[in-house]
């Protein structure tokens, strides 16, 4: 993972994680992420973490952490490039968290519903099929 | 000489009562598979996000009627959408192709209809109140994802 006293700006070209934690984020039929999935919920910033220097492990370990937080089934997770996240308002900024310094925000989303939807769509069409988490059934 | 004609009924006639009798057969089929898959979907989604979820709200029996309502206002020759719950308690109803021909249209409780879609470039996305009949707005994009698909 990265080190927590120096975190690096995010570049074009890194990969971002977003855990799925819920069956209405992703198509059981083709494993692609619903627009759901980008969804802000109550903030205007929706949480990724960053694939930077951090192992398949240490990622998965995360997406559980972030699954167990919110008493949720971690039923995967669907990686992003970052410059695929800059669609109109929208900016990636490092946001390190107590045990996990590649957490990071995508920031900028309007507060009316429906310019989110429209800005998640975007997000969910460029984002990769979803990755069960090893050892799943 | 038949007397299954009624008086004043031309043979023309009785056939063409004939063939409108089974359209409307054909479509009430429909419509029962239609509302199969609706029900099916909306039981899913009543299970799944109303009983017992963190840090979310829950999706009520009214949003869930709200969202019923409107699916079964559309016009018969219509796919049923793909209906799931929201965080935000809203019922989600998406008419998908491919990940750039989709339509998401969020039923909200207090009967607001926030959609957006993303059909090639193009990304309209608005918001709208259903009052029992589906805005003329919706209709146009649910059709415009399957037209050329």
């Amino acid at each position: 993972m990265l080190d927590p006293d120096q975190i690096p700006p995010i570049d074009a070209d890194e990969q971002l994680a977003r855990f799925v934690v819920s069956r209405s984020e992703f198509r059981r039929n083709d494993n692609t992420p619903k627009p759901q999935l980008f969804l802000p919920y109550r903030y205007v910033e929706l949480s990724v973490t960053r694939r930077r220097e951090a192992s398949e492990d240490e990622i998965w370990e995360v997406g559980r952490a972030v699954a167990t937080q919110r008493d949720k089934k971690l039923y995967g997770r669907s990686d992003i490039c970052a410059s695929n996240c800059r669609v109109g308002p929208l900016v990636v900024v490092p946001k390190p968290i107590s045990g996990n310094p590649n957490h990071s925000d995508i920031e900028g989303f309007p507060s009316d519903k429906a310019d989110q939807m429209s800005l998640a769509s975007k997000l969910a069409a460029e984002a990769g099929e979803v990755i069960p988490p090893p050892n799943s059934d | 000489m038949s007397t299954a004609l009624p008086t004043g009924v031309s043979r023309a006639a009785c056939t063409l009562d004939k063939v409108k009798r089974s359209v409307l057969r054909e479509r009430e089929d429909t419509i029962t598979f239609s509302n199969h898959s609706l029900h099916d979907q909306l039981i899913d989604v009543y299970e799944e996000c109303s009983l017992y979820r963190t840090s979310a709200k829950p999706v009520t029996a009214i949003t869930l009627s709200i969202a019923k309502d409107f699916v079964e206002s559309l016009p018969h020759a219509f796919r049923t959408p793909e209906i799931t719950g929201e965080i935000d308690g809203n019922v989600n109803l998406e008419w998908f192709v491919h990940r750039r021909r989709i339509l998401s249209v969020s039923v909200s409780e207090n009967g607001l209809l926030y959609w957006a879609a993303l059909i090639g470039e193009e990304d309209p996305r608005g918001t709208c109140r259903f009052y029992g009949e589906p805005p003329n707005t919706l209709l146009y994009w649910i059709r415009r994802v399957y037209v050329n698909a």
